[in-house]
C-alpha cells in the first residue's frame, strides 16, 4: 500500500468530511522541492514551509519551543500542518497527555500534496482536521464554543503563519472579538444590576443578610437599559453561526 | 385580551423569529386579533431569510426584517469595531424601539427575541421576555407549558396552534384554522394542464424534502409509491418544491419508470403553491412547514411522520387529515437526538417501517372518499392518525386502528384535562399570590369531575382497544399512593410557603425563623423530587414545579414568598384534580 492509499484509508475511517475537501484541491501554489537531506518539502507562493536542508530536525526545536502550552488547556489548535515535519514529537506528547489536538490547514492544495508524499495517518487517526475551513465557520461553530469553555490554545507553526498571514490574523481577530464580547457582557451584568455585595449575597444565599437585600436592590445605581440590553442581544447573537447562502 | 371588539387602532407587535412554518402558525393569532380589533396596526418582526412569506401571510399591516444575518456577518468582520456594532443594532431596531405598542406577542421563546421584546416599549408582552434587572419572564402559564413541556415530546399534548392562541387568549373555538392569503388564478392549473395532467385526473401533490434529514422518507420509497400511483391512469402525481430543492427533485424522478403518465415536476412560489395544494385531491408531505401551508386548505393532507416529527405538536390542524407514523418504540424520537439505529441513506430505521404500499393504499381510500375503510389497511409496522377537534376546540389525533395501552399511557389523558384546566384559570393572572384552599376559587369555577372522567374513557375507547385500557386502568391503584404522596407534600410546602409570607411580612421579622422555613421547604421538595427518580409518568407535574421554583427571582422577599405559594398551590391543585380523575376513571372502568 503507497503512503497516500495509507492516507486516504485513514481518511476515510477517521476524517470522512476532509475527503469531500480534497475533491476541491488542485495543483496550483503549491511546489515541491528536495531538500538536503533528500526529503520532499513544499513551497507556496515560492515561500519555503520547512527547512531547505533537515526538515526532519524541526520536530524537536518545535517541541522545545511549545511543550509548555500542552499544560495550559485540554483542548490544542495547531495552526498550519505543512508536511507536518515539525509536528511528529508535539503531537506524540499531546496524545499521551489525552489532549483534544486539532490540526488547522487552511490550504487544501498543500494538504492534498502532503497525503501524496508524507506519511500522515497518525495525525489523521488522533487528531481533527480542519482543512480550508473559514475563520467564522470555525470561531462561530457551537463544537468551538464548546471547546472555548474548557479552555483553548493555539500553537501557530511560524512559516505557516507567514504564509498564511491574513487567515491567521482574521482568525485570532475574530477569536478575541468573541471573547470580548463575553467579557463585556460580564462586565455590564455585574455593574449594571449586580454590586458585588448582592453578589455575594445571592450567592451565598445567606438568610441572616436576607432581609438586607430589598434595600440594596433598591439603592442600585443602575437598572438593565437600553444601553446593557443591545449589548446582550450581541452576546446572544455571538452564539449564532453565520449562514452563507 | 378584549373578548368585545375594539374600534380603537391599538398597536400590536408579533415577534417570530423562527422558521417559515412558525410563521404561518400565528395566522391564527392575526386574525383573531383582526376580528376583534378591526383597527389594530400589526407588524410583525421576522428574519430576512423569510421574508417570502410575506406573499401568503394575511393581515400584517406592517413587515419588519430582522437583519439576523447580516448583523452576523458585520460581528465576523473585523472592519466593523464593537461600537459600530452596537450602533448598527440600534439603528436597525430604531424604528421599532420608538413606537408604543399596546401589546407585544413573543412567539418565538429564545433569549434573542426576550432581550428584543423587554427593549420595546409597551403595555403588555405575552410570551418571553425580561425586566430590568435582565431576569427573564414569562407572563402566562401556556407559555410556561411550552417551554416546559411541549418540547418533550413524550408528555406534550398539545398543538402549536392551540398553545399559541390560549397563551395570547386568542383562542377561538368557533373558529380553528389557518388563515392565508387567498391566492388568486396563479397558472398553476394551466401548467399541470401544459405538462400532461389531463381531464377528471386526481392530483396528488408531493412534497418530499424537509430541512432535517431525520425527517424525511427514503428517496426509493418515493420512487415506487410513485410508481404505484401512476399505474393508476386516473391519478396524477405532481412533485413540488422551492427552487432549492429541484435537484432532490430530479434524483427520485429520475428513477421513476416511464409510463404515458409521467408524474410532474412543478417547482413554485409560495403563492403558486397554495395554488397547487388546494387544486390538489391530496398533499403527501413529511414535517415540514408545508403542512401548515396546506392546512390553510381545503385539501386534505396525508403526513409521513418520521423521526423527532410530533404530529402533536405541529401535525396538520383541521379536521380530517391523516398522519402515518412508524409503531417502532422511540417514535417520535427527542428533537435533535441521534438515531441509534441510523440506516445506512443517514435515515433513521423508522422511515423505513412506512411502507409504500401502506401510503399508496390510504391515498387511494382518500382519494375515492372511503374514509371508513382505511381502518382495514393493514399493516404491522406503522399506524394511521386522523385528526378531529374536541367539542372544547383543541385538535386531538387518533388512530383509525385501536392500539394496545402500554404502561400509564392511559396518564395523558388525564393531563390533559389537568392542562387544560389549570393552565387556562384567569384568577392566575388577576389574583397572583392569593392563597386559596378551595379548588372552586383556583379553576374559577365548578368542574364536575364525573363529566370530565366520562370523557376521557371516551376518547381513551377511541384508541386503545377496550380490553388492554380496562386492565391497565384497573392497575392504577399502584399510580394512586404515589400522587397522593405528591398532594401531601405540595399541601405541607403550601402551609410553609404561607408561613413564610407571614414571617417575612412582620415589622420585626425573625431571621432565624426564616433560616428555618427556608431549609425546611428545601427539605420538601428534595422530597418533591425524589418521587420523580422512582418514576417517570409524574415528571410533568413535578417538572413544572421544579421550573417554577428555579425561575424564583429574588429581589424581594415578599413576592417570593408570594410566588413559592403559588409553585406549591399549583402542584396541589393539579394532583388534587389528577387523582380525583384517576379515582373516578378506575370507579367507571371498574363497574363495566
Amino acid at each position: 500500500m503507497s503512503i497516500y492509499e495509507k492516507n486516504l484509508k485513514a481518511l476515510k475511517e477517521h476524517n470522512p468530511r476532509i475527503m469531500y475537501k480534497l475533491k476541491l484541491a488542485d495543483s496550483s501554489n503549491v511546489e515541491l522541492t528536495i531538500t538536503k537531506s533528500n526529503k520532499v518539502s513544499p513551497l507556496v507562493n515560492g515561500i519555503s514551509l520547512h527547512s531547505k536542508y533537515y526538515p526532519e530536525k524541526e520536530c524537536e526545536s518545535f517541541f522545545e519551543e511549545n511543550e509548555h502550552c500542552l499544560e495550559k488547556h485540554k483542548n490544542i489548535l495547531f495552526f498550519g500542518i505543512g508536511f507536518a515535519y515539525h509536528l511528529k514529537d508535539i503531537i506524540e506528547k499531546a496524545t499521551n497527555l489525552n489532549k483534544n489536538i486539532i490540526l488547522i490547514e487552511p490550504n487544501i492544495n498543500l494538504f492534498n500534496e502532503a497525503i501524496k508524499n508524507i506519511d500522515l495517518s497518525f495525525y489523521i487517526k488522533n487528531c481533527i482536521i480542519l482543512l480550508g475551513e473559514r475563520p467564522e465557520s470555525i470561531i462561530y461553530s457551537t463544537w468551538f464554543n464548546e471547546l472555548r469553555k474548557e479552555g483553548v490554545e493555539l500553537i501557530a507553526h511560524g512559516p505557516s503563519s507567514n504564509v498564511f498571514k491574513d487567515y491567521l490574523i482574521n482568525f485570532n481577530s475574530l477569536y478575541i472579538k468573541k471573547l470580548r464580547y463575553k467579557e463585556t457582557v460580564k462586565e455590564l451584568r455585574s455593574s449594571a444590576s449586580k454590586n458585588p455585595e448582592l453578589t455575594e449575597l445571592l450567592n451565598a444565599f445567606d438568610e441572616e443578610q436576607y432581609l438586607a437585600l430589598e434595600d440594596i436592590v433598591e439603592k442600585m445605581p443602575d437598572k438593565l437599559g437600553k444601553r446593557d440590553k443591545i449589548f446582550l442581544i450581541m452576546n446572544e447573537l455571538s452564539n449564532y453561526k453565520v449562514v452563507v447562502k | 385580551m378584549e373578548e368585545v371588539k375594539s374600534n380603537k387602532s391599538e398597536k400590536f407587535l408579533i415577534i417570530n423569529l423562527l422558521r417559515l412554518g412558525d410563521i404561518v402558525l400565528s395566522s391564527p393569532i392575526i386574525k383573531y386579533i383582526k376580528d376583534k380589533h378591526p383597527n389594530a396596526h400589526i407588524t410583525l418582526l421576522m428574519n430576512t431569510d423569510f421574508k417570502h412569506v410575506s406573499e401568503i401571510i394575511e393581515g400584517i399591516d406592517e413587515y419588519v426584517f430582522f437583519e439576523r444575518n447580516e448583523i452576523l456577518k458585520r460581528m465576523a468582520n473585523t472592519n466593523y469595531s464593537l461600537v459600530d456594532n452596537y450602533e448598527f443594532i440600534e439603528q436597525h431596531l430604531g424604528k421599532l424601539m420608538e413606537t408604543e405598542f399596546d401589546e407585544i406577542i413573543n412567539l418565538t421563546h429564545n433569549r434573542l427575541s426576550g432581550l428584543i421584546s423587554s427593549l420595546l416599549k409597551t403595555k403588555t408582552v405575552r410570551g418571553l421576555t425580561f425586566d430590568e434587572y435582565g431576569h427573564k419572564w414569562i407572563n402566562d402559564p401556556w407559555f410556561n407549558y411550552l417551554n416546559d413541556i411541549a418540547s418533550i415530546n413524550n408528555f406534550n399534548l398539545f398543538h402549536l396552534v392551540d398553545i399559541f392562541t390560549k397563551g395570547t387568549q386568542t383562542f377561538d373555538v368557533n373558529n380553528k384554522s389557518i388563515h392565508l392569503k387567498k391566492i388568486e388564478n396563479t397558472e398553476v392549473l394551466q401548467k399541470l394542464k401544459d405538462s400532461g395532467l389531463k381531464e377528471g385526473q386526481k392530483i396528488v401533490s408531493m412534497q418530499t424534502t424537509t430541512s432535517e434529514t431525520y425527517k424525511c422518507w427514503p428517496k426509493n420509497n418515493y420512487t415506487d409509491l410513485i410508481n404505484r400511483l401512476s399505474s393508476d391512469p386516473n391519478v396524477k402525481v405532481v412533485l413540488t418544491g422551492a427552487p432549492s430543492e429541484e435537484e432532490v427533485l430530479d434524483t427520485i424522478l429520475s428513477k421513476v419508470d416511464k409510463s404515458n403518465n409521467n408524474p410532474i415536476k412543478l417547482i413554485t412560489s409560495l403563492s403558486e403553491l397554495v395554488d397547487l395544494i388546494e387544486n390538489s385531491d391530496l398533499l403527501l408531505t413529511p414535517d415540514t412547514s408545508i403542512v401548515h401551508i396546506g392546512s390553510a386548505t381545503s385539501t386534505r393532507i396525508l403526513e409521513l411522520s418520521i423521526g423527532p416529527s410530533n404530529f402533536i405538536l405541529s401535525g396538520p390542524y383541521g379536521e380530517g387529515h391523516y398522519i402515518i407514523q412508524a409503531d417502532s418504540e422511540c417514535s417520535p424520537c427527542a428533537h435533535k437526538a441521534i438515531c441509534r439505529n441510523l440506516q445506512e441513506n443517514d435515515l433513521p430505521s423508522c422511515s423505513s417501517l412506512i411502507k409504500p404500499e401502506l401510503v399508496e393504499q390510504t391515498i387511494q381510500k382518500i382519494l375515492h372518499k372511503n374514509f371508513d375503510s382505511i381502518a382495514s389497511i393493514e399493516s404491522n409496522t406503522s399506524s394511521i392518525w386522523k385528526s378531529f377537534f374536541s367539542e372544547d376546540g383543541f385538535i386531538e389525533y387518533f388512530p383509525v386502528n385501536k392500539k394496545t395501552l402500554k404502561n400509564e399511557d392511559y396518564l395523558n389523558w388525564i393531563y390533559r384535562s389537568v392542562w387544560k384546566h389549570s393552565l387556562s384559570r384567569k384568577s392566575r393572572v388577576a389574583t397572583m399570590g392569593r392563597f386559596t384552599t378551595d379548588s372552586e376559587k383556583y379553576f374559577d369555577r365548578v368542574i364536575d369531575i364525573d363529566i370530565e372522567a366520562e370523557q376521557i374513557k371516551t376518547s381513551l375507547k377511541k384508541v386503545y382497544n377496550i380490553n388492554s385500557l380496562t386492565q391497565a386502568v384497573r392497575s392504577a391503584h399502584t399510580v394512586l399512593p404515589l400522587i397522593e404522596k405528591l398532594i401531601e407534600l405540595a399541601f405541607s410546602g403550601q402551609n410553609l410557603a404561607k408561613k413564610f409570607l407571614t414571617t417575612v411580612s412582620a415589622a420585626d421579622a425573625d431571621l432565624e425563623e426564616i433560616k428555618t422555613i427556608n431549609n425546611k421547604m428545601l427539605e420538601l421538595d428534595s422530597n418533591i423530587y425524589k418521587i420523580n427518580e422512582d418514576v417517570e409518568y409524574l415528571s410533568p407535574l413535578i417538572d413544572t414545579f421544579r421550573y417554577s421554583k428555579e425561575e424564583l427571582h429574588i429581589q424581594h422577599l415578599f413576592p417570593l414568598a408570594k410566588n413559592f405559594m403559588i409553585s406549591y398551590q399549583d402542584l396541589f391543585f393539579r394532583s388534587t384534580f389528577m387523582k380525583d380523575l384517576l379515582t373516578k376513571l378506575i370507579s367507571i372502568v371498574s363497574n363495566k
